[in-house]
């Protein structure tokens, strides 16, 4: 069976506290935030061949019922995340990668926002080794429902099976945002909870607890994870 | 004031390794672990928290664990129940706790179910206390199951696919009308959930301890509701 190597998912939190005890203004573009991401990511590709898919939790559907400056802090370092991916785009080339938005508020995000996410297919190489899944306006339980009600329409248009016993998981996974399951997931912050991350793709995730500040994440914290996951007895239920 | 935690998960992992540990055969662990989970109930009363949700058997453990450790855990709650059925004095009853079971449990032997039926018959008309057992449980397949449900009821026009939202996805639910968990604490080391309630669990705070389920005391219990009571819970905000 093809080894088709790790899925690591990341929720990035802290960011908010770091700018207050970092004494950041409240116009504070979310800089370190962005460029914490972008050596992740780098990192990552460079040095952590097992994986081949990471998900990045931007923004939550819940973030964006905050206040204006919060959500532009995060406009604004995804969009600065995608220019300056783009610009080390030759670096990029020896693993390739392919990035991938998902969410439900599009829609409600600034056009520049927007165009620098239709940009960012440039980086995307045909046979990309690894996958980047950024998660703008996502919440896990609203991608069930959505999932749950788009299966319910297609079934209800006749254009979708005949049978009930037809629908499987696997079918239904087909309408998830992102449908590869994770292998662990790792929050930073301090919070001890998944907030709906991935939750369907979570099933045997192992999790990791951190609770350095988003910004103040180091490759280092990330390579003992990475060793720390190694050593976990992963056995799905047996 | 200590924050109370209304809804508690639980993940009693470590029964088999304990056994293990102690030179038994890995499904003694089982029976010891029933015996914590009625101490949970003595606690809980306690402490206040009213509803309390045990994992006791995955999709996963039902399709992969020996038939031998199968057989004894059913065996295990079938005497449990023949409990609450003919004993006056079982803490079921001594305490008020209402008793339901949900999950795959037509993949159960039929007088199993049976029993199940029962004992959650019995406990019916108490309402200080629930005690929810998932057996033949998982969480992918419980959300699958109920989408499939609901786009049945779309196909013969029941229902409106534009009408459909979170709310009505939940009704669905095998747990339909359990309150979420606040709190989910798991024992045995591992950290992740294994399918447990995953969109039910999306505020829950999650506590880990590396002891075995059946090491697990009141001070652990307590403990990690201070630690619950602590924390922040933001709710996405």
């Amino acid at each position: 069976m093809k080894n088709r190597g790790l899925h690591v998912g990341i929720i990035p939190d802290g960011s908010r506290r770091w700018g207050i005890t970092n004494g950041k203004p409240p116009s504070w573009d979310g800089r370190e935030s962005g460029e914490k991401a972008k050596e992740m990511i780098y990192h990552i590709l460079e040095n952590h061949p097992e994986i081949t898919e990471i998900t990045i939790w931007a923004m939550s559907t819940e973030n964006f019922k905050r206040d204006y400056m919060d959500k532009k802090r995060v406009f604004d370092l995804v969009e600065n995340l995608i220019d300056s991916m783009l610009e080390d785009k030759k670096s990029l080339k020896d693993r390739g990668i392919k990035v991938n938005f998902f969410g439900t508020k599009f829609d409600e995000v600034p056009q520049s926002l927007k165009d620098a996410i239709a940009r960012s297919a440039e980086m995307n190489r045909e046979h990309g080794e690894i996958r980047l899944n950024i998660g703008l306006g996502y919440g896990g339980k609203f991608e069930i429902v959505m999932a749950a009600a788009n299966l319910a329409k297609k079934i209800h248009e006749r254009s979708l099976f005949k049978k009930m016993t037809q629908i499987s998981e696997r079918m239904f996974e087909k309408f998830l945002m992102v449908p590869r399951s994770l292998d662990l997931i790792i929050r930073t912050g301090g919070e001890r909870r998944l907030s709906g991350f991935m939750l369907y793709q979570a099933e045997y995730a192992e999790l990791f607890f951190s609770d350095t500040l988003w910004p103040d994440f180091s490759t280092k914290e990330f390579d003992g994870i990475m060793e720390e996951f190694r050593q976990r007895d992963r056995r799905f239920g047996k | 004031m200590l924050k109370i935690p209304e809804h508690v998960g639980i993940v009693p992992d470590g029964n088999r390794r304990l056994a293990k540990r102690l030179l038994k055969k890995p499904w003694k662990g089982h029976e010891w672990g029933v015996e914590k989970i009625k101490d949970i109930l003595d606690w809980c009363k306690e402490l206040g928290t009213r509803v309390v949700t045990v994992y006791l058997l995955s999709l996963e453990n039902l399709e992969k664990r020996p038939k031998k450790e199968l057989d004894y855990l059913f065996g295990l709650a079938r005497k449990e129940i023949k409990g609450i059925l003919t004993d006056n004095r079982h803490i079921v009853h001594r305490n008020k706790v209402r008793v339901r079971f949900f999950g795959r449990l037509d993949l159960l032997p039929e007088d199993l179910q049976k029993d199940m039926v029962m004992a959650s018959e019995k406990t019916k008309r108490y309402s200080d206390y629930y005690l929810n057992l998932a057996i033949a449980y998982g969480g992918r397949q419980e959300i699958v199951d109920a989408a499939k449900r609901m786009a049945e009821d779309a196909r013969t026009d029941r229902i409106k696919t534009s009408a459909i939202n979170e709310e009505m996805l939940r009704g669905y639910f095998w747990t339909n009308g359990f309150p979420d968990p606040d709190l989910i604490i798991r024992t045995g080391g591992e950290r992740r959930l294994s399918n447990f309630l995953p969109f039910q669990s999306t505020y829950s705070e999650l506590v880990f301890l590396d002891k075995f389920w059946p090491e697990f005391e009141k001070k652990d219990f307590f403990g990690a509701v201070k630690e619950f009571g602590e924390r922040d819970r933001r709710f996405g905000k």
